[in-house]
C-alpha cells in the first residue's frame, strides 16, 4: 500500500467552451519516506497537483487514496482532519499570520486538537529549538530575516507530527546561502523523521536535492524518474537558486 | 476560548471601524429596548387592571373637575355636585381618594416602625424620613368602588365614613405593619392630633391607583401604607382640589352612561364646575392608542437605523473576509473547517451585537434606577428592564447577528481554499 496513490487523476476549471484542463489522466504513487520533486514550467499544473495532494482542492475525475483509503466524498470536516494530521504546508512566501508571535504561528496546527497548554508549549519549543530559532517564539513575522521565517513555517509543519510536508517553492524567496540551508534542513527532515516530503519548484537546482523527480507538463506527468545526483554538487558554481 | 480570542484580536485591528459600528449598534439596540419596554407597560397596566381591580371598567367613571377657584364657593360646589351624583338613582356611589404623609406620635420613637420604614424606604428620598407614613384617604364611594380585602380584623362600613358620629377615625393598616400594630390600636396624628384606630390589616399584596396619573403610572402597592377616611382637616378648597382628579363613581349600568353623563355636565355647569366623565375602560384604551402611537413612531425610527447599521455592518464584515483571506487561508490549510471560520466571522458579529446590547440596556438600567430614585419606586415598577427585555436585548442582538452575518458567510463560502493561501497561485 502506497502512502499515496493517484488514479487517472483530472483537473478541469469552467465549463464547455471555457473548460480549462489543469491536470490530466495523472497516475502517480508516492511512498512513505521519499523527497520528490515536481517540476514544470509556469502553468504546467504542478500547484493544482499540490493542492490536491494536500486536500486543499478535489480531483475533477479520478481518486486520489492517502493511505490505502480513497478521499473521494469525504466532506469539508474529513478533509480538514486530514490537513491537520497527515498534511503539512511550507509555501514560498511563507504564509505566516503577521499579526502573531512565531509561537502563535508555530501553534496554529494545534489549536484543532484537545491538548493542554502544557504539552502545546512542550511540543512548540522542541520544534523552534530543533530549527535554532527557539530565542525568537515572541516575535512577529516581521521582524525576521527570510530565513527564519521559512524555518518558523517549517517549525509550524513539523508540530503536527504530520506524516507528509508539501512545499510550494520553498526558497523561492531565499538567497542562495538561506535556500541551501532549507534545502540541506528538509533533507535532513525526511532522512532523521522519515517525513514524505513533496517539493514543487521550476528550479532543476532545488529539484537535485530530491531522490525523485516529477516532471509535469501541459496537465499531464512527462517524466518520473530517480535522482542519484549528489545534492552538494548541485550549488557548486551557482549564483542563484 | 481560542475563538473568542481570535474574535477580540480581529476587531482590535480595525479599532475604529468597531468602535463606530459599537455606538451605530448601541444607539438602534437602545432605541429597539425602549420600544420594547413601551410594550411591556402597555401590557404591564393592561394586566394590573386585570389583576387588581375588581370593578366593571365600563361602569366606572373618572369625574375629572378643571377647576382653579380656591374659594368657599369650590369648597360647597364640589359637595353639591358629589351629593347630586351620589343621589342619581343609576348610581352606585362617588367618592375620591388622595395620598398624603403623616406621622404618629405613638410611632416616631417606636425602634421596630423605624427600621422596618428604613427597610422599606431605602433606596428612595424618602429614607430620609422613616417617621413619614404614606396615608390613603379615602371616601365612601371610592372605598366600594376598591373593594378592599382585608386579612385581619374587619372592613370599612358605611358608618365609618359619616364624620358626625365618630371621634375616633377608622384606619386599615398595611399588611407590613402586622408586627407593629394591632387590631385597636389607637394612633395619633402628629400634625393635627386627630385620632385614628385600626380596625384591621389590609390582605396581602394590596394595590389602589396611583396617586399621579391611574392610567398612565403603575397601582401603588398598599403593603406599606395606611388606609382611612378622610378627616375634617381635608375639607378646604386646596385638599378638594388635590382630590377633585381622582374623583369615581360607579354607574348600576352602561347603558346610562351617557345620561348620567349628561345629568352631571349640566348640574356641574350649573355649579360653574369644568367637568369630564369617561369610563375607566375608556381612558385605558386611549393609553393604549397613545402608547401604541408612541412604539410604532420608536420601532419605525429603530428599524431604520437598525437598518442603516446592518448594512454598516455587512460593509465592515465583508471587507473583513477580503483582508483576511490569506489568514482563514492558512488556517484553513493547517486543518481548521470552513465551518470554524463562519463561526469566527458570526462570532465577530455576534460580540458586536451582544456588547452594543449589553451597554444598551445597562445605559436603560441605570436611566431606570435614576428615575427610580427620582419617583420612589413608582415609575420603575412598570417601565423596569426586567428579565424578559434583557432576553428581548439577546434575542434581538442573536436576529441582528444572523441577519449581518449572511452576506458575509454567503462570501465567505464561495471562496476556496486554494485561493485563500497567497503561497497557492
Amino acid at each position: 500500500m502506497s502512502l499515496i496513490e493517484l488514479n487517472s487523476v483530472s483537473k478541469f476549471y469552467g465549463r464547455d467552451e471555457s473548460k480549462t484542463v489543469a491536470l490530466e489522466s495523472i497516475q502517480m504513487k508516492v511512498e512513505v519516506g521519499e523527497f520528490i520533486s515536481i517540476m514544470g514550467p509556469s502553468g504546467s499544473g504542478k500547484s493544482t497537483l499540490l493542492n490536491i495532494l494536500g486536500c486543499m482542492d478535489v480531483p475533477s475525475v479520478g481518486e486520489y487514496s492517502l493511505k490505502g483509503r480513497s478521499l473521494k466524498g469525504l466532506d469539508h470536516k474529513e478533509l480538514s482532519h486530514i490537513r491537520n494530521k497527515v498534511i503539512s504546508f511550507v509555501f514560498q512566501h511563507f504564509a505566516l499570520l503577521k499579526n502573531y508571535s512565531v509561537y502563535e504561528n508555530v501553534e496554529l496546527p494545534l489549536l484543532n486538537r484537545k491538548l493542554s497548554t502544557k504539552e502545546k508549549r512542550e511540543k512548540i519549543f522542541t520544534q523552534l529549538e530543533k530549527l535554532g530559532i527557539n530565542k525568537l517564539y515572541k516575535k512577529h513575522p516581521t521582524q525576521l530575516s527570510g530565513g527564519q521565517q521559512q524555518r518558523v513555517a517549517i517549525a509550524r509543519a513539523l508540530v503536527s507530527d504530520a506524516e507528509i510536508i508539501l512545499a510550494d517553492e520553498p526558497t523561492g524567496a531565499l538567497d542562495q546561502k538561506t535556500g541551501r540551508e532549507l534545502l540541506e534542513l528538509l533533507s535532513a527532515i525526511n532522512e532523521n523523521e522519515r517525513k514524505t516530503i513533496i517539493v514543487v519548484t521550476h528550479d532543476d537546482k532545488v529539484a537535485q536535492y530530491t531522490s525523485r523527480i516529477i516532471s509535469i507538463n501541459d496537465g499531464r506527468i512527462a517524466a518520473d524518474v530517480a535522482n542519484s545526483e549528489n545534492p552538494q554538487d548541485v550549488f557548486k558554481n551557482t549564483s542563484n537558486l | 476560548m481560542q475563538a473568542l480570542k481570535i474574535i477580540f484580536k480581529s476587531m482590535f485591528k480595525k479599532k475604529i471601524a468597531s468602535l463606530l459600528i459599537l455606538l451605530q449598534l448601541t444607539i438602534s439596540l437602545y432605541m429597539l429596548i425602549t420600544a420594547v419596554i413601551q410594550m411591556n407597560s402597555t401590557n404591564f397596566q393592561e394586566k394590573q387592571f386585570e389583576k387588581h381591580f375588581n370593578k366593571d371598567m365600563e361602569t366606572t367613571v373618572h369625574l375629572s373637575i378643571q377647576s382653579n377657584d380656591s374659594s368657599e364657593r369650590y369648597t360647597k360646589s364640589y359637595h353639591d355636585l358629589q351629593a347630586f351624583v351620589n343621589n342619581m338613582p343609576e348610581v352606585n356611589g362617588i367618592g375620591a381618594y388622595d395620598l398624603t404623609n403623616t406621622s404618629f406620635k405613638e410611632l416616631e420613637t417606636n425602634e421596630a416602625f423605624l427600621q422596618l420604614r428604613k427597610k422599606i424606604t431605602e433606596g428612595t428620598f424618602k429614607e430620609r424620613f422613616p417617621q413619614a407614613l404614606e396615608f390613603l384617604n379615602v371616601e365612601a364611594g371610592v372605598a366600594k368602588i376598591m373593594e378592599l380585602k382585608v386579612s385581619e380584623g374587619r372592613n370599612f362600613v358605611t358608618a365609618d365614613f359619616d364624620r358626625s358620629e365618630i371621634d375616633l377615625i377608622p384606619l386599615l393598616s398595611g399588611a407590613a405593619y402586622k408586627e407593629i400594630l394591632q387590631v385597636g390600636t389607637i394612633l395619633t396624628d402628629s400634625n393635627t392630633n386627630q385620632k385614628y384606630q385600626v380596625v384591621g390589616f389590609l390582605a396581602d399584596n394590596s394595590r389602589w391607583f396611583s396617586d399621579s396619573d391611574y392610567i398612565r403610572l403603575p397601582f401603588t402597592g398598599l403593603d406599606d401604607k395606611l388606609v382611612a377616611p378622610f378627616s375634617y382637616v381635608d375639607e378646604d378648597a386646596l385638599a378638594l382640589h388635590a382630590r377633585s382628579k381622582k374623583l369615581f363613581y360607579e354607574l348600576k349600568d352602561a347603558k346610562d352612561l351617557e345620561s348620567v353623563k349628561n345629568a352631571i355636565t349640566v348640574k356641574a355647569k350649573a355649579l360653574n364646575l369644568p367637568v369630564q366623565s369617561i369610563t375607566v375602560a375608556d381612558e385605558l384604551a386611549a393609553f393604549k392608542k397613545d402608547n401604541q402611537k408612541e412604539i410604532t413612531f420608536i420601532v419605525v425610527v429603530s428599524s431604520v437605523l437598525g437598518l442603516m447599521t446592518l448594512f454598516g455592518l455587512v460593509s465592515v464584515m465583508l471587507s473583513t473576509i477580503v483582508a483576511r483571506k490569506r489568514e482563514f487561508g492558512i488556517r484553513i490549510m493547517v486543518g481548521t473547517t470552513m465551518r470554524y471560520i463562519q463561526l469566527l466571522i458570526w462570532g465577530e458579529i455576534f460580540v458586536l451585537t451582544t456588547l452594543s446590547s449589553l451597554i444598551a440596556t445597562l445605559i436603560l438600567y441605570f436611566q431606570k434606577k435614576n428615575d427610580q430614585q427620582e419617583w420612589a419606586g413608582v415609575v420603575n415598577e412598570m417601565n423596569d428592564v426586567t428579565i424578559e427585555v434583557m432576553l428581548s436585548a439577546v434575542a434581538i442582538a442573536f436576529v441582528f447577528s444572523l441577519l449581518a452575518s449572511f452576506i458575509p458567510i454567503m462570501r465567505l463560502r464561495k471562496l476556496q481554499p486554494r485561493e485563500m493561501v497567497g503561497g497557492i497561485d
